[in-house]
């Protein structure tokens, strides 16, 4: 049995890349593919810690609370695909009035000169 | 009989949808009055489904009525200013569909006592508001902010999911109000703080506070309306369920990081709100200051006992809802302005109180409330929240606070300055007679609202109580 250390370790590491890949990158299309990421690092979390909660002798005895952790995890992909689909409907009207998705170059309105 | 509210939500959902489908062209007042009726009837539907069990995952109380009411009439603002921003473009069916989807999120956070469906009507409300912000397909800015907010909403987003997981780690259970199990006190720092940061970023407090200028100033008014009116007392609902309910049992660890988060809001908010020439940046910056002081009643609820916690409570509620009568004046009358002048930049408002008395006195009015000068509906939950900080050792919080509300006395009274002065031109605003009406009767309400304190504060109380 692998220990949730090990998990936890690749999720940070997975958390802290996505991180960085939003706050380095220009590109609106790699930014949503960082953010899920992140969304996937929560994902194996949940799925770590939920390994550790869930009743040990589980064929036997269980009750719903056992899985809340793994549930949550099919909950966040579903949402996760429903902000990406209105994300690339975002880009899509972006991309028709700039014609281009960096970020460097379309964010136009900005703080008046003081 | 429990979804009612919800239910009756989604049935005007797609009846607007087939009556915009139908009509075509006529439809634009039938979507308007369908949406109306929808918001009011679930509104007392929401009355009615108040004290009847659902399991363990939902709780209908007192909290649950305030903040779906708050939500559903505050959508009622946003109905008619759209009708107003958006009539002559555009289908409205769609928009007040996406408008109604938000409420239900925004009713589903406010009923949640599990991290599941609290998550889930989080999601629920800020999607539907990134599409109503990116409505308008052929405008730049309206496109750009879109791209802002969805960047800026998908990252809090995932910053919250990981510190529910966190938490998840911290305490064995996605119910609220856990406790800590042994050895798990750093899953439970690292949870608090990347919650904290992720829904500072919703609810636009200083650090994270950069989208709201630019999405205030890009969006299109009656979706600034939303944003300010409605989507933010969703978020102000899904941080007070995290908070107040799910971190119950955690010692009050949030209350230094929330007081420093204010003290930065109100300052920040209200200092670069001075130099801003274009109104609706000041409404925005004056919005990030105001999230300050409801955070202030954040910090005394997690400090004090009860008899502090009541007042924090009480301040909150009061705040809130003023907060929903003056920006949506504000907004209103700004919009009117707006479609006539097509900007909103400060010398297009000079000499409003000779060409459109309405308007202009309906904006005094609001700003005045901004201020919190009394009889004015602003007053009492900032007297509320001070009091309450007060009461919780946190007195130069509440000289923050008051610091902050003298500042924003200079630029609000500049504008009202502008408002009296001369005209350059004699030549009348275009006037919408639904659009003066509302604000008419939001008006009315700013003035008179002492006279809902007694039951607000009835209401502040049973939730203080209902609360483990």
């Amino acid at each position: 049995m692998i220990p949730v250390e090990w998990f936890l370790t690749l999720s940070v590491v997975m958390f802290v890349g996505g991180l960085f890949g939003v706050l380095t990158q220009k590109n609106a299309m790699r930014i949503l593919i960082s953010v899920e990421i992140m969304l996937n690092a929560a994902n194996l979390a949940f799925m770590a810690f939920n390994g550790v909660f869930y009743n040990a002798d589980f064929p036997n005895s269980f009750s719903a609370s056992d899985f809340e952790g793994w549930v949550f995890v099919f909950i966040i992909i579903g949402v996760a695909a429903a902000e990406a689909a209105i994300g690339l409907a975002i880009f899509l009207s972006v991309y028709r009035n700039f014609g281009e998705i960096q970020i460097t170059n379309i964010f136009t309105l900005k703080e008046q000169e003081v | 009989m429990t979804w009612l509210p919800v239910s009756v939500l989604f049935l005007g959902i797609i009846l607007i949808l087939v009556v915009d489908l139908i009509f075509r062209e006529k439809a634009k007042v039938y979507t308007v009055i369908l949406s109306v009726l929808t918001l009011s009837f679930s509104s007392l539907m929401v009355i009615q489904t108040k004290g009847t069990n659902a399991g363990s995952m939902f709780f209908f109380g007192d909290f649950y009525v305030f903040f779906s009411i708050v939500g559903l009439l505050s959508s009622i603002i946003v109905v008619f200013s759209a009708w107003k921003d958006y009539s002559v473009e555009l289908d409205l069916g769609v928009f007040f569909s996406l408008l109604l989807l938000a409420n239900a999120g925004g009713i589903l956070i406010a009923a949640s006592r599990n991290f599941i469906p609290l998550y889930l009507g989080y999601e629920l409300v800020s999607i539907p508001t990134y599409a109503m912000i990116a409505f308008k397909k052929k405008n730049r800015s309206s496109a750009e902010s879109g791209l802002k907010i969805f960047l800026l909403g998908a990252l809090s987003s995932a910053i919250i999911i990981y510190g529910l997981a966190m938490y998840y780690g911290a305490t064995g259970t996605l119910q609220m109000g856990g406790d800590i199990i042994n050895h798990s006190k750093t899953l439970a720092i690292a949870a608090l703080v990347l919650i904290t940061v992720g829904s500072s970023f919703k609810i636009g407090l200083v650090p994270f506070h950069y989208w709201i200028a630019d999405v205030y100033s890009g969006a299109s008014v009656s979706v600034v309306n939303f944003l300010s009116a409605s989507s933010k007392k969703m978020a102000f609902a899904f941080v007070f369920q995290i908070f107040f309910v799910g971190m119950s049992s955690w010692h009050n660890s949030y209350t230094y990081l929330f007081a420093i988060l204010a003290t930065f809001s109100v300052i920040v908010g209200n200092i670069v709100a001075v130099v801003q020439d274009r109104l609706l940046r000041i409404i925005a910056y004056s919005t990030i200051a105001q999230a300050g002081y409801i955070v202030m009643g954040i910090v005394a609820y997690g400090e004090g006992n009860t008899f502090t916690k009541e007042l924090a409570m009480k301040g909150i509620l009061f705040h809130i809802t003023a907060h929903v009568l003056m920006k949506g004046a504000a907004i209103a009358a700004i919009l009117v302005v707006i479609s006539s002048t097509k900007s909103d930049h400060i010398n297009n408002f000079r000499g409003l109180f000779h060409t459109s008395p309405i308007t202009a006195s309906a904006l005094a009015i609001a700003f005045f409330s901004l201020m919190g000068i009394p009889p004015a509906a602003g007053f009492y939950g900032k007297f509320f929240l001070f009091l309450s900080l007060v009461e919780a050792g946190y007195e130069w919080l509440a000289l923050i606070g008051i610091i902050g509300s003298a500042i924003s006395i200079y630029y609000y009274g500049k504008v009202i300055r502008i408002m009296v002065d001369q005209p350059e031109s004699k030549e009348k605003l275009n006037s919408f007679t639904p659009i003066n009406v509302l604000l008419v009767v939001l008006t009315i309400l700013t003035l008179l609202f002492g006279i809902f304190t007694q039951d607000l504060a009835i209401i502040a109380e049973n939730i203080v109580a209902q609360n483990p």
